[in-house]
């Protein structure tokens, strides 16, 4: 459980009840009177804790964040090869995002419809761990980082587009595919087919 | 050459396009209504830019069209039947640039160069078109979301010719769109950073990650080289 949706408090029950709303119902047809009528709240008491709704949401997609990142850090540094750091930081995304669907379909599906920069900043991460690919530098052409952006962004909208239509389910069951996608530019087929295998 | 649809506005940005003048003229009806949906698609782009679409409200559109209210709600129910309006007319604009591109270039490689360069071009001196496009689409909601893969689509298909072309049948399903995922990604951060007009940077990137998984890494670059040097 995201220790901001913690509804031991009144702030944590009302993110933990806009988690519930968005991960059901998605963040479009969202007001606020239907966040105070779910979590029995006021007006008055949610504005002791933010501003607007996109304050809520907000909140709770920077928790996310910072949880994924985290971990996912925390899973390449765990390993000396660079195929096998971006493996475990793949798995440990889904992973975080599996056992918590809604927190999924926040940060990943909805994000965007709220505010575009989100997700070009949820990308960074990766983007950082795919920077470091071994690469050959024999025939410098486009800018690495932009190629690692673009490659990130790819996995990303892919992963959204799993959660949107399958839910987490088929996000979990296209773990291979994701490392596939993130292996093949730099390592070309048969490894990244050999992360097909894996999965 | 583009011949067949028009964006929003004709390619105009809104401010270059004219009000009719007011009072009594002989204007057909039809024509003085085009004018307006025009100027209201076109109004859609600058005020998205500027506030985004959550923000957006019917009065910022009518006061930067320059029509009433009433006229909006002559052409359009809502702010959203507006968006999709613009997005659609712009979808068709940017549809023919990629076959009309596409089409003159040669071999596979040459016409998936000739189809991005022309779009990202066409986005790059249309800022605030390649904000309606790009970003602020994903705050419509479901309306959008076929739309917005019926677009993707178009280049999926032609980054997909390149498994014939490439003899790389064997890729793993799902590569192409996640390639023109990555595409509108990188186009994405740009737009963010207010950067838009400076789009055309990222052709040689854009172009090499398209290839790569078909043409290997060398030919990839080697033609992303070729087209963008």
């Amino acid at each position: 459980m995201l220790a901001v949706a913690d509804p031991g408090s009144e702030r944590g029950l009302i993110c933990a009840t806009m988690l519930g709303l968005v991960g059901r119902r998605g963040c479009a047809e969202l007001a606020l009177a239907d966040l105070e009528r779910a979590a029995g709240i006021t007006a008055h008491e949610f504005h002791a804790h933010f501003a607007s709704l996109e304050d809520c949401f907000e909140a709770i997609w920077t928790e996310i964040d910072a949880e994924l990142r985290r971990r996912m850090h925390a899973a390449y540094q765990a390993e000396e090869e660079w195929r096998a750091g971006l493996r475990g930081a793949l798995a440990a995304a889904v992973e975080l995002f599996v056992a918590d669907p809604p927190a999924a379909r926040l940060y990943l599906v909805e994000a965007s419809a709220v505010q575009p920069l989100r997700r070009t900043r949820s990308l960074e991460a990766l983007a950082e761990m795919l920077d470091r690919a071994p690469r050959r530098d024999d025939l410098p052409f486009a800018d690495p980082r932009l190629l690692a952006e673009a490659l990130a962004g790819g996995v990303w909208s892919t992963a959204a587009g799993l959660v949107r239509d399958g839910g987490v389910v088929a996000l979990e069951a296209a773990l291979g595919e994701l490392t596939y996608l993130c292996v093949l530019p730099f390592c070309g087929r048969e490894a990244a087919e050999e992360e097909l295998r894996r999965s | 050459m583009a011949t067949g649809s028009k964006a929003p506005g004709s390619g105009a940005e809104p401010e270059r396009l004219r009000r009719l003048h007011g009072g009594r003229h002989s204007l057909p009806a039809e024509i003085v209504a085009h004018n307006q949906r025009e100027r209201l698609l076109a109004a859609m782009a600058a005020v998205c830019a500027e506030q985004g679409y959550n923000q957006a409200t019917i009065s910022h559109i009518t006061e930067a069209a320059g029509v009433s209210r009433r006229t909006f709600y002559e052409h359009f129910e809502n702010k959203e039947e507006c968006f999709l309006a613009a997005y659609d007319a712009l979808d068709s604009h940017l549809a023919t640039l990629l076959s009309d591109a596409g089409g003159a270039a040669g071999d596979w490689p040459d016409r998936v160069a000739a189809g991005l360069a022309a779009v990202i071009s066409y986005l790059a001196s249309h800022p605030r078109f390649a904000r309606l496009y790009l970003l602020e689409a994903a705050a419509v909601g479901e309306a959008m979301v076929s739309r917005r893969e019926a677009s993707a689509e178009r280049l999926v298909e032609l980054l997909r010719e390149g498994r014939a072309a490439a003899g790389r049948r064997d890729l793993n399903e799902g590569v192409e769109e996640a390639l023109v995922g990555g595409i509108f990604t990188l186009l994405g951060r740009r737009i963010v950073a207010g950067r838009a007009e400076t789009l055309g940077e990222l052709l040689p990137a854009a172009l090499e990650f398209a290839l790569v998984p078909f043409l290997g890494i060398d030919e990839a670059r080697a033609v992303a080289r070729r087209h963008t040097a």
